[in-house]
């Protein structure tokens, strides 16, 4: 069977009836044929050198990332932030390209974006604001920043912060929410206070057994009395040293955007539950029932489910360490490298929720073939580890640039995600990059 | 929210720093109904969907008719979307259905259009 290459070209082909192209460009055995390989290749730019690789049904990353087609990605131009790309722009979300995250902490203007609500205006007396702690404990604390700041040890760490969402727009069916690819993700410095010296002082009952978290962000539909968004967490995690109230990032004021001048920082879990512009935290006697908890929000499947079908909430349990994840950022997708390459030096970072990451992969023929990355150690526990790797390119043409890594429990990354689910939760896919070596 | 920021429209290749071009815009038009696809009952579809959000979060997927509703109902139950009954419930299905169904991966290819 030919490519009716006359009818459309490969690249609208594979745009608009991929499962079309697929049967025409691969023969039985899974393999490019002749002429088919040709059109590939002439699709993505240049000869694919590890082609007798390439698995059946496999569409090329060059062709499988970025903007739709006929759409073009939307460039955040805001004062003090990078270029990242808007994936809404009411409520504003916008999210840092894998390239834009090179740095090993995060600089504030690269911090990706995501509101549920309408974001509250910058504060000017940043010391005066209120936080109140109330519920199940013996006292309720109402705390000024200024008092907080006096009364409790400051801590310094470096922490992931990530969006449940991050890695959605890789689901097939299409998950519902924002399509987030891999840049929702964050390792900056925060300072603040632990949450538990702060739980503590207020003084824990027997019942208390979660937290819910309040902010000064209003739902979109304009009703002040509805949360915009409202999660919280068991009481172990709020009592984990890691999990802070943080008035501080990279040595300076917390960005309006990203929640000033107080949220909470609970890493490695879904950002929803690191409350920005945070002014209560409600303690429960029981799971808090706030927006955002119930339903499939935020929820993954216990039994794995069949991809786009009717959700049941019974079989769903909360989002709580997020899944294993690696980048490569410093050769963004689609570089052209110079003529005569045949070697590339490879940088970027990876990180694992709860978990630290015990091993880190990369390969340039589709996996065929995996070579080991140099991995560092985290900065401290919840920071992103950094890790490096050289690869081969035998010859000119086009090539991925996949990554995978593995975290402390033995998991890793498939190559696309699993358990699908409505909203899109735990998608963790490798990260491709694609390059062509020009002939 | 005060805030207020400013995007620019930048093509594909712009993101790799090869910009092609970049229409920068002073600030965030409203927007219009004809950022839907066409079809029956759009305008109305448009409205109902943008009063809380931009059409971009609707834009952005694709679902089967069953999946709509299901939307739908996240709006009702959590978001305070007043509920759609009878026709006009049905005439939104069938326009989202329509408008926005299920899609395959969509491709953009950072080397094609580069050379030549
Ligand atoms: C009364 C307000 C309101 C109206 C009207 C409304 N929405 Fe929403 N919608 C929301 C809120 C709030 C969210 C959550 C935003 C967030 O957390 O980012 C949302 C989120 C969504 C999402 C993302 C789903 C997800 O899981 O986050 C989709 C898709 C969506 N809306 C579609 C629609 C469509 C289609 C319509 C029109 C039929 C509509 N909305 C009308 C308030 C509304």
């Amino acid at each position: 069977m030919g490519m009716r290459s006359k009818e459309r070209g490969l690249f609208e082909l594979y745009r608009d009836d991929p499962e079309r192209a697929d049967a025409l460009v691969f023969n039985r055995r899974g393999l490019l044929k002749g002429s088919a390989l040709a059109a590939m290749g002439a699709a993505v730019g240049g000869a694919i050198p590890f082609s007798g690789n390439m698995p059946s049904g496999y569409i090329p990353a060059a062709l499988a990332q970025g903007a739709p087609a006929g759409t073009q990605p939307k460039i955040l131009k805001m004062d003090g932030k990078a270029d990242l790309v808007i994936l809404g722009d009411k409520p504003l979300v916008a999210e840092t390209p894998e390239h834009l995250l090179n740095d090993d902490v995060t600089p504030n203007d690269k911090i990706f974006i995501r509101n549920n609500g309408v974001a509250p205006d910058a504060v000017s007396n940043p010391d005066s604001w209120e936080l109140t702690v109330d519920g199940e404990v013996n006292n309720v604390l109402k705390l000024t920043l200024g008092e907080m700041k006096k009364k409790f040890q400051p801590v310094t760490l470096a922490l992931q912060m990530e969006c449940g969402g991050n890695g959605r727009s890789a689901f097939e069916p299409k998950a519902s929410g924002n399509q987030w690819t891999n840049g929702a993700i964050s390792n900056a410095r925060w300072t603040g206070v632990r949450l538990k010296d702060v739980l503590q002082a207020a003084g824990l009952k027997p019942s208390a057994v979660y937290t819910g978290h309040y902010g000064t962000d209003t739902h979109l539909s304009g009703d002040a009395t509805k949360p915009a968004i409202s999660r919280g967490v068991p009481i172990t995690k709020a009592m984990e040293e890691h999990t802070i109230i943080a008035y501080a990032v990279n040595g300076g004021p917390i960005p309006q955007i990203n929640g000033a001048p107080l949220r909470l920082i609970v890493p490695g879990w879904p950002g929803s539950t690191s409350q920005k512009w945070v002014n209560r935290i409600w303690v429960r006697d029981r799971e808090h029932d706030g927006q955002g908890m119930g339903g499939t929000s935020y929820r993954v499947p216990v039994k794995p489910m069949v991809p786009g079908d009717k959700a049941d909430p019974a079989n769903f349990r909360i989002l709580e360490s997020m899944p294993v994840r690696s980048i490569i950022t410093n050769v963004p997708n689609g570089t052209e490298l110079k003529a005569g390459t045949r070697q590339v030096a490879l940088r970027g970072h990876a990180w694992a929720g709860e978990n630290t990451v015990s091993d880190v992969q990369v390969s340039a023929d589709f996996g065929q073939t995996w070579t080991k990355a140099k991995l560092g150690k985290a900065a401290n526990k919840y920071a992103w580890q950094t890790w490096t790797a050289d690869l081969k390119l035998p010859d000119a043409g086009y090539y991925e640039l996949w990554v995978k890594a593995t975290d402390s429990n033995g998991r890793s990354q498939g190559h696309a995600p699993g358990h699908w689910n409505p909203q899109g939760y735990n998608g963790n896919a490798m990260h491709r990059v694609a390059v062509l070596v020009p002939a | 929210m005060s805030m207020k920021f400013v995007f620019a429209v930048v093509a594909a290749a712009a993101l790799l720093a090869f910009a092609a071009g970049s229409v920068a815009q002073d600030e965030r038009e409203p927007e219009e109904p004809t950022v839907f696809p066409e079809g029956e009952y759009r305008d109305e579809a448009f409205y109902l969907c943008t009063a809380c959000h931009g059409s971009d979060l609707v834009r952005a997927q694709g679902h089967t008719r069953e999946r709509w509703a299901e939307v739908l109902k996240i709006m009702v139950d959590r978001h305070n979307m007043a509920e759609l009954e009878g026709e006009e419930l049905d005439k939104t299905l069938d326009y989202l259905a329509k408008a926005f169904p299920p899609k395959g991966r969509v491709y953009s290819n950072p080397f094609l259009n580069r050379r030549q």
